[in-house]
C-alpha cells in the first residue's frame, strides 16, 4: 500500500489525466468537454497553491537564517521578510501603500536592477564576443547585421537595415522553425516516457 | 500618501544604489536588491491569496462544493514543505497538474507546432524568383536544423553535411537573436534614464552617488575591485 | 603597454559610463531621428483598423515589473488606438504581476473616460498558465468567477458579449517569456492574434507570422514606436528610438573594436602570455 501510494498512484493519476484530456480532444465523449473544463479549472486553483508554495519557501528559508542568526545573511533575510510583509499586508489593508510599492519598488526599482543585464551585455560584447572560427564569425556577422537593422536610423540608408532583416526573416526564422518542431517532437517523446513511468521528475523527488 | 518630491528622492536614491553595482558590489546595492525581492515575494503572496479567495473560497462559501476539490488538492501539495521522508504526499497533486498541463500543451502542439509548419513549408507564399529563393532557404534551414537534433543516429556519411548545414543555420539564428536581445536588455536603461530626466529632483541622489564614486576612485587610485 | 593592449584590457566601467551618457544624451537633447515602420507592425495596425465600433478586443498582461519597460508601451499604444476606434476591451493576465499593470495601462490610455464593466473590464489573474489559457479559450465564465475588483462576471455587462475566445475580434498577447503556449492555445480559432513581445523573440514571431498563426506583432520598444508613428501619437517608444539608434551603433563599434584589438594583441609576440 505504501509503495502504491508513493509511486504507482501518482503515475496512475498522471496517465489517466493526460490520456483523458488528450484523447477527449480527438474522440467525442458524452460529457467530455464539461469534465475537461472542470479539470482545467481545478488545475488553475491548484496552481495558485503551487505559486504560494514558492513564496512560503522563501519565508521558510530566510526565517531560518534570521532565527539561526546566520553570519552575513540574517539581515538580508530580515529586509526581505519585512518588505514582503509590508507588501502583503498593505495589499489587504492599506491600498495606497500597496499601490506606491507596486509602482515604485516592484516596477521601478526592479527595472533599475535589470539595467545590470544591459550594462554587462555591452561589456561582454567588447570582451567576450571574439571570433575564433568560421561558426563564431557567422554568429557575429548575424549579430552585427541585426544590431544595425534594429537601429532605426539605419533605415534611412538604403539597404543597410535590409540585410539584417533578411537574415532574421529567412535563414534565422527557418532555423527557429526547426527548433520549435524539434521541441514539439521532444515534448511528445517526454510525454510518452512519462506515461510509461520512465520519467518521474514530475513526482517531485525521492523517498 | 507619499508626495511626488519624496517619491522622487526615495526612488532616485534606490535606483542610484541599484546602479552602484556597476562600480563595485556594496551594501547599498544589496539593500536595494533585498527590498525588491521582498516586495516581489509579497506581491505574489497577496495576488495569489486574493485570487484564491475570489475564485474558490467565495464560491465555496456560496455553496459551490466543487470548489473544495482544488483547495484540498492544493493544501496536499504543500506537503513539499514537510520533511523529506514525508514529501511523498505531494506527488499525486503534482502528477495531476503535470498530467493535465502536458495534455493541454500536447493538444496545441500537434497542430500549432508541427502540422502548421509542415503546411507552410509545403506551399510557397509566392512564385516570383525572390520569394521562391527565400522559401527554399527557409525550408532548407528548417529541415537541416530538425535533422541536427536526431541524436539517436550518428552524424556521419551522408548525414554529416546535412547536420553541418543545420549547425550553420542555427549559428545564424543565434547571432540574430543575440543582436535582437540587445534592444531588450537596454530598454531597462532607457526607461530609467528617461525617468531620471523627466522626474523633478530625481537626479539629485544620482549625482550624490556619482560624486561618492568619484571620491572613492580618487581615494583608491582607480584600482578595480570586483 | 601599447595602445592596443590598453584597449584590449579596457576597464568595463568605462564602457558602462559611455553607454550611460549615450542613453542620457538623447533624452536631454532629442534628435528626432526617423523611425521606419516594419511590415509586422503594419499588419498589427491593419488588423485593428478593420474592426467595427463596439467590437471587443482582448489583451493579456503577462509580464512582471522589470519587463514593463519594454512591453508596457506596446499595450499602451494599442489601447490608445482601440479607444480612438471606439472599441471595447477585456484585459486578463495569465501570470502574476500583470493584474495592476492592466489597470494602470487602461487608465493611462484614457479608458477612464469610458464606463468600467460596460466598455472595458479587467478580468484579473488566471492561474495555470497554459491550462488557464485553454480553459479561458473554451469558456471564460467557467474559468473566472469574478473580475479583478471581485465583481461576479454575471454582473458585468460586457461579459454578456464575451463568452469565449470567439467573442473577441482581436487578441493581443503580451509576454516576457515563451510565446509558444499563446500561439498553441489561441491561434487557429478564427481570431486575429497579435504578439507584443520583447525584441529578443523577433525571429520566433517571424515564424508564427510566416505560418499564419499570428497576423502581426510589435517588436519590443521599436514596435511600440512604429505603432505610435502610425496612430500619430508619439510617446515613450518614439523617445527611446533616438537612444536605440545611438546605443546600437555603439554596440556594433564595440563588437568590431573588441575583435580587432584582440586579434592584433594575439598576433603580437610581446603580448602573448603577458596578460
Amino acid at each position: 500500500m505504501s509503495n502504491f501510494m508513493r509511486t504507482q498512484f501518482p503515475i496512475a493519476i498522471f496517465i489517466i489525466c493526460q490520456f483523458y484530456i488528450f484523447f477527449e480532444f480527438f474522440i467525442p465523449i458524452p460529457g467530455g468537454p464539461a469534465l475537461t473544463a472542470l479539470l482545467g479549472k481545478w488545475v488553475v486553483g491548484v496552481s495558485n497553491f503551487a505559486l504560494l508554495l514558492g513564496a512560503l519557501n522563501l519565508i521558510r528559508f530566510h526565517g531560518k537564517n534570521i532565527v539561526q542568526q546566520t553570519k552575513n545573511e540574517w539581515y538580508h533575510g530580515a529586509i526581505i521578510l519585512a518588505s514582503m510583509a509590508a507588501m502583503f499586508l498593505s495589499g489587504w489593508f492599506f491600498k495606497p501603500v500597496y499601490t506606491w510599492l507596486y509602482a515604485n519598488i516592484y516596477t521601478g526599482l526592479n527595472t533599475a536592477l535589470m539595467c545590470y543585464v544591459g550594462f554587462y551585455f555591452y561589456s561582454a560584447m567588447y570582451k567576450t564576443f571574439k571570433v575564433r572560427n568560421f561558426e563564431s564569425f557567422i554568429t557575429l556577422f548575424a549579430c552585427i547585421t541585426m544590431l544595425i537593422a534594429n537601429a532605426p536610423i539605419s533605415g534611412t540608408v538604403w539597404g543597410l537595415a535590409d540585410i539584417g532583416v533578411w537574415i532574421a526573416n529567412v535563414p534565422g526564422s527557418g532555423a527557429w522553425r526547426g527548433f520549435l518542431m524539434s521541441a514539439a517532437l521532444g515534448m511528445f517523446a517526454v510525454a510518452i516516457r512519462a506515461a510509461m513511468g520512465l520519467e518521474r521528475a514530475y513526482t517531485g523527488g525521492s523517498d | 500618501m507619499v508626495d511626488t518630491l519624496q517619491t522622487a528622492l526615495i526612488m532616485g536614491t534606490l535606483c542610484a544604489l541599484a546602479w552602484s553595482i556597476m562600480y563595485k558590489l556594496n551594501i547599498g546595492y544589496r539593500f536595494a536588491e533585498d527590498l525588491t525581492v521582498g516586495v516581489m515575494g509579497g506581491y505574489i503572496l497577496y495576488s495569489i491569496s486574493d485570487n484564491t479567495v475570489s475564485n474558490f473560497i467565495n464560491p465555496l462559501i456560496k455553496g459551490d462544493m466543487l470548489s473544495l476539490a482544488p483547495i484540498i488538492i492544493g493544501v496536499i501539495l504543500w506537503g513539499q514543505l514537510l520533511k523529506p521522508s514525508q514529501r511523498w504526499v505531494a506527488r499525486a497533486p503534482l502528477a495531476f497538474i503535470t498530467g493535465v498541463g502536458s495534455a493541454v500543451a500536447l493538444k496545441g502542439a500537434v497542430y500549432g507546432n508541427i502540422l502548421t509548419y509542415i503546411q507552410s513549408m509545403a506551399t510557397p507564399p509566392g512564385y516570383d524568383p525572390y520569394t521562391l529563393f527565400n522559401f527554399i532557404i527557409a525550408g532548407l534551414a528548417t529541415i537541416t536544423s530538425v535533422v541536427y537534433f536526431f541524436f539517436t543516429v550518428e552524424h556521419k556519411g551522408a548525414l554529416l553535411p546535412v547536420t553541418k548545414l543545420g549547425r550553420f543555420f542555427m549559428m545564424v539564428a543565434f547571432g540574430s537573436v543575440a543582436g535582437s536581445s540587445v534592444l531588450s536588455n537596454i530598454t531597462f536603461i532607457f526607461n530609467r534614464t528617461q525617468w531620471f530626466v523627466v522626474t523633478p529632483w530625481a537626479w539629485v541622489p544620482l549625482a550624490i552617488v556619482a560624486m561618492a564614486i568619484v571620491v572613492d576612485l580618487v581615494r583608491t587610485g582607480g584600482r578595480k575591485k570586483s | 603597454m601599447s595602445l592596443l593592449e590598453k584597449l584590449d584590457q579596457l576597464d568595463r566601467r568605462i564602457i558602462f559610463l559611455i553607454l550611460l551618457l549615450l542613453c542620457f544624451f538623447p533624452v536631454l537633447m532629442p534628435l528626432g531621428l526617423p523611425v521606419p515602420v516594419s511590415p509586422a507592425t503594419t499588419s498589427a495596425y491593419n488588423a485593428m483598423v478593420t474592426l467595427k465600433p463596439n467590437d471587443i478586443i482582448c489583451m493579456t498582461f503577462d509580464y512582471a515589473g522589470g519587463s514593463a519597460a519594454e512591453l508596457y508601451p506596446q499595450n499602451l499604444v494599442i489601447l490608445k488606438h482601440a479607444l480612438k476606434l471606439n472599441l471595447r476591451a477585456v484585459a486578463v493576465s495569465f501570470t502574476v504581476g500583470g493584474l495592476e499593470l492592466a489597470d494602470q495601462c487602461l487608465a493611462e490610455a484614457g479608458w477612464g473616460s469610458k464606463t468600467y464593466g460596460v466598455d472595458y473590464v479587467n478580468l484579473g489573474f488566471v492561474a495555470g498558465t497554459e491550462t488557464g489559457m485553454a480553459a479561458f479559450v473554451k469558456d471564460i465564465q467557467a474559468t473566472i468567477s469574478a473580475d479583478a475588483r471581485g465583481t461576479p462576471l454575471s454582473q458585468i455587462p460586457i461579459m454578456n458579449d464575451a463568452k469565449n475566445i470567439n467573442s473577441f475580434k482581436y487578441l493581443a498577447f503580451t509576454t516576457s517569456t515563451s510565446q509558444d503556449m499563446y500561439v498553441r492555445q489561441f491561434s487557429g480559432k478564427g481570431v486575429p492574434i497579435i504578439g507584443c513581445i520583447q525584441s529578443l523573440y523577433f525571429s520566433v514571431l517571424q515564424v508564427y507570422m510566416g505560418s499564419g498563426q499570428i497576423v502581426g506583432f510589435l517588436n519590443g520598444l521599436r514596435g511600440s514606436a512604429e505603432y505610435e508613428v502610425m496612430i500619430k501619437e508619439l510617446g515613450i517608444g518614439a523617445i527611446s528610438m533616438d537612444q536605440a539608434s545611438l546605443t546600437h551603433w555603439f554596440a556594433v563599434l564595440l563588437l568590431i573594436m573588441g575583435n580587432i584589438t584582440s586579434y592584433f594583441v594575439r598576433k603580437n609576440p610581446r603580448a602573448k602570455g603577458g596578460k
